[in-house]
């Protein structure tokens, strides 16, 4: 074991970690000595894979306003959104935009040469900014190559953090795996930012890249870090059957149809007004409606779908902005959108919920900011409209880097790290759960929560089906103390990495069970049949989960709301 | 559009093991190395020309028409790479290998594409008509 | 359809030399052999070490040859190999860290080495007020190199990537898109290290790396197209190009838009009934 030193230790390497490290970089002028902690290879991340765009407030010439921005997001939140934090967020946008395509990144533009914007669901102005659809690759892409600018940013790739090291309520550093010889480190840092990304691989029909299994949140959790909203779960309506792939929803933006098994547009019941291009979880609720009352396609083995039609929009529009998803479907379907319809469900898409933030990031640990999808601040409140999610990460990668990087600039020395912690850390990982022998394989625990979840805390929600859920995975819990390590060699060993994401999914499924069955009502994206209306007198307050042995103690905060009341919430 | 039109476009690909230019590479490196050592072998024996007998003898040796052989697998490699380095010229030059533009699936790429594989074609041809004239000759002159 | 996988396995804590063991598996049409893999990971053998991540291919993590081609795991179906024996092995000249998992860390070094980002001497660079505009014919000039995912097939497939110090198809296609970038000041400081017996002249043109690309970025293109521009700079015709301006403000409204007003406010800052806490 080694103890490392760092100044400002980020962990995730995605659109958040990689904004954080270069603000660090340019906000100290290159002093700052920066360590960037990811699990995967740094360009891996999933950020890559978000495809549809970046909401900012270009055009104001053309009508768009920074009030239109925040109220189109805070309605889309169904109000549970704190309205200083989206206030601060939608004002720092515009710049963050203009600073990437400084830095690098193709925008598609429009002819005159100017960067285009697409519409998107729930926007009342086409917002977006987009490359193509592979926007979350581009900025990726640019970021990681702009880092390239600087020499004290170094970057550890395939360590795999395993635990946070506070003391007194102060952040000290983390302790790591480094993969590739299999020892555990400690990174002793001033500050730190976590930027691992959301928690969505517990779910089975999902979007997520399989590395996004929110360990981020479950490091803090344990630690100590309250986590909010963790039941709002975003469904993202066309995820690609049967593999879940995402398909943007620029496809939507750019005019295409949902179809029902009759060909009809069924999104004129559910959104007469904004139709196919109302915010995630209606359109989300309206397709699983469809599918439950029998109108949509039948698979043998469960995944019903509708059609996502593009064919309408011709050709050139497709291979020009749409290349992506078109390739998807004809490597993985056999289907090519430019001629048919694309068949596809709601999979999970996006973790509204995270790791108790203030409005700038920061964590109720002192010398530690959250950004990015893992941190609730909250913006999106109980549902996040799309775009908002990599423009989240852009904002609150900047303003934590900077807020960090002056924290760490007035801490004359690093504190002492506690040395009883680490060993007891790295004693748990290489000899309790590496020398597991028990009879359970992991790997199926993981498969049977990922069912579970899908069945049980989906879309919908009853009383009965979470209350079963929370019993089920107590149980899986259970089962997971009893599991076999097979390798047992320290290089590269991801049978441990696997266990570890494991557990951490474990403990956060907990969490939104529990979450989810306290809130006895409908908001966003957290639709409860037996509650299936929003209770402003009762709900409007954010849940907060914190740790205990026996499970998830809830409490709650209020909503931060400066200037606009709940209304109902149509489209 | 017909269902079987449809399908036709929608089918993934996959990369074959090497292609033409692969092999061409290969080939290029192989008739360089042989021309290369066959210039110092040619300097090393003309500089026997000193010794008189010596170089008597080495101008019997290669006068017998069983050498000939030799000096075609001579001109053939050098038809080969002087036709194939033609073509990397041009290209290196910016010739023959397309613009950058949007790609699309499945992303054919253009600077192996048709223009490259038309010149490769017709210097390669010409170069092979060169060689079957040759064979003609030396297949005279053994005669 | 049964299929049989074999596998390269090598774990230098123990293995003296590596060796290929064979797993049997039924797969289904669909089935990629990423898919596969995590199957044969999670059930058959736990200790079998794979890259992976986004499984759409374009996170770039799971390139390895198959049945000795360099390509995505996620992006290639089993059944469209038309092969019952299906030979995984790990890319071909990186350093190999366990079973399928190669070393970047060379590439990466040699990415950062051609100074990939927009070098200008501006204050603008660092103080965004406006766009910098590029017309269409810039942006569709080096869009295909921007879509590189740097998943290191290039280089796998490549026959001269055995010269550890040659910089390799991708990092080269990074530096033709960012020389070539409208927006870009800094080819003279670029010029060097791409000029050099390790950088583009390197390049033979075999053609591979643009054969097994998964995304449609050419970087033989890129690399021919660079030979072209130094040779075009030392015989000195090559037109300087000047970085693009900065958009001016927009004055004609082109788009008619109906956009709607957001509601009044219902709630002044005063009665903030909240603190914040945290």
């Amino acid at each position: 074991m080694e103890i490392i030193k760092h100044d400002l230790v980020i962990i995730g390497s995605g659109l958040a970690g990689l904004r954080a490290a270069i603000e660090a970089s340019r906000f100290s002028k290159g002093k700052l000595d920066v360590a960037i902690v990811t699990k995967t290879q740094a360009l891996r991340a999933h950020s890559v894979c978000a495809e549809g765009g970046t909401a900012g407030v270009l055009r104001v010439e053309e009508g768009d306003s920074f009030e239109l921005h925040e109220w189109d997001t805070i309605k889309g939140s169904d109000f549970l959104a704190d309205q200083d934090a989206v206030e601060l967020f939608v004002r720092l946008l515009p710049s963050e935009l203009i600073q990437l395509e400084h830095w690098g990144i193709l925008w598609s533009r429009r002819a005159d040469g100017r960067v285009d914007q697409r519409p998107f669901g729930g926007h009342s102005f086409p917002r977006a900014c987009y490359a193509g659809d592979y926007t979350g690759f581009a900025e990726m892409h640019t970021l990681y190559d702009t880092l390239q600018k600087y020499d004290n940013v170094k970057i550890y790739e395939e360590w795999f953090m395993t635990s946070l090291l506070i003391e007194e309520n102060k952040f000290k550093g983390i302790t790591a795996i480094e993969m590739k010889s299999g020892n555990m480190h400690a990174i002793k840092a001033k500050a730190g930012i976590i930027a691992t990304g959301g928690a969505g691989r517990i779910y089975s029909f999902t979007t997520y890249s399989h590395t996004t299994t929110g360990d981020g949140q479950a490091v803090a959790y344990r630690a100590g870090i309250p986590l909010k909203d963790m039941e709002f779960i975003q469904f993202h309506p066309t995820g690609l059957v049967p593999s879940g792939v995402l398909i943007t929803e620029g496809a939507r933006g750019e005019g295409g149809y949902l179809l029902n098994k009759e060909g009809e547009r069924f999104m004129k019941r559910y959104a007469p007004k904004l139709m196919e291009l109302a915010p995630r979880d209606i359109v989300s609720r309206s397709i699983m409606t469809e599918i439950i009352e029998g109108r949509g396609f039948k698979r043998p083995d469960g995944l019903d779908y509708v059609h996502l039609d593009i064919s309408h929009l011709g050709r050139e529009k497709i291979l020009e902005r749409l290349m992506s998803i078109r390739e998807y479907s004809i490597r993985l379907n056999g289907i090519d959108p430019i001629y048919e319809p694309i068949p596809v469900r709601p999979a999970a898409h996006y973790t509204m919920g995270g790791i108790h933030t203030d409005t700038y990031g920061a964590t109720p640990i002192q010398g530690l900011w959250a950004a990015g999808e893992v941190a609730c601040v909250s913006i999106h409140g109980a549902n996040r409209l799309g775009t908002n999610s990599t423009a989240e990460c852009l904002v609150y990668g900047t303003l934590t880097g900077r807020a960090a990087t002056q924290y760490a600039l007035s801490q004359s020395s690093y504190s002492n790290v506690p040395l009883d912690s680490i060993q007891m850390e790295e004693k748990r990982v290489f000899d309790e759960v590496l020398g597991k022998e028990g009879g359970e394989n992991p790997f199926e625990i993981k498969e049977e929560l990922r069912n579970l979840m899908d069945k049980k805390v989906g879309i919908f929600r009853t009383e009965s089906d979470l209350k079963e859920a929370a019993k089920e995975i107590r149980n899986l819990k259970k089962r997971f103390k009893n599991i076999k390590v097979v390798d047992k060699s320290r290089v590269y060993n991801t049978n441990i990495i696997g266990v570890l994401e494991i557990e951490n999914m474990l403990d956060l499924a907990e969490v939104i069970a529990y979450s989810a069955l306290a809130r006895t009502e409908s908001r966003g994206a957290h639709y409860r049949i037996d509650y299936p209306q929003r209770d402003d007198k009762n709900w409007l307050k954010h849940t907060l989960a914190y740790y205990t042995p026996e499970g998830p103690k809830l409490d709650y905060i209020p909503v931060r709301i400066i200037k606009w009341l709940p209304v109902e919430r149509k489209y | 559009m017909s269902i079987t039109e449809t399908k036709k476009h929608a089918v993934a690909s996959y990369p074959k093991r090497y292609n033409l230019e692969r092999y061409m590479f290969f080939i290029q490196r192989a008739t360089g190395i042989f021309l290369v050592s066959y210039f110092y072998i040619h300097i090393f024996i003309y500089n026997q020309r000193i010794d008189a007998a010596l170089w008597a003898s080495i101008k019997t040796a290669f006068g017998n028409p069983t050498m000939y052989p030799m000096s075609f697998i001579f001109v053939t490699a050098i038809m080969i790479h002087g036709a194939n380095g033609l073509r990397l010229i041009l290209t290196q030059l910016g010739f023959f290998i397309g613009k950058p533009k949007l790609p699309v699936y499945p992303y054919p790429p253009s600077s192996i594409g048709k223009a490259e594989r038309v010149i490769l074609f017709i210097l390669i041809s010409v170069a092979i008509i060169l060689i079957i004239v040759a064979l003609g000759e030396f297949l005279f002159f053994i005669r | 359809m049964e299929v049989v996988f074999k596998i390269h396995r090598f774990d230098p804590s123990k293995d003296v030399s590596p060796y290929y063991k064979q797993y049997k598996i039924t797969i289904d049409k669909g089935t990629t052999v990423l898919e596969a893999l995590l199957y044969i990971k999670e059930r058959l053998d736990n200790s079998l070490a794979i890259r992976y991540s986004c499984r759409m291919g374009i996170c770039g993590s799971c390139g390895m040859r198959i049945n000795g081609i360099p390509m995505l795991a996620c992006k290639t179906q089993v059944s469209m190999l038309k092969s019952n024996i299906i030979l995984i092995e790990p890319l071909s000249n990186n350093p190999i860290i366990k079973d399928l998992v190669t070393n970047f860390s060379n590439l990466f070094a040699k990415h950062k080495m051609i100074k990939p980002y927009i070098i200008r001497k501006d204050s603008e660079l660092d103080n965004p007020t406006r766009e910098y505009l590029q017309k269409p014919n810039e942006f569709f000039n080096i869009l295909q190199f921007a879509l590189c995912i740097k998943c290191g097939l290039c280089w796998s497939a490549c026959p001269i990537s055995s010269d550890n110090r040659y910089l390799g198809p991708f990092v080269l296609a990074q530096a033709y898109r960012y020389i070539s970038d409208s927006r870009d000041d800094g080819y003279n400081e670029r010029f060097d290290i791409i000029d050099s017996p390790h950088g583009c002249w390197r390049c033979h043109f075999a053609g591979s790396c643009s054969q097994v690309c998964p995304r449609g970025v050419d970087p033989a293109l890129a690399i021919q197209l660079l030979k072209k521009s130094i040779t075009t700079t030392k015989l000195g015709l090559k037109k300087i190009k000047t970085a693009a301006p900065v958009a001016p403000p927009l004055t004609e409204v082109t788009r008619k838009l109906d956009v709607p007003q957001p509601p009044p406010r219902t709630v002044f800052k005063n009665q903030r009934d909240s603190t914040n806490e945290r």
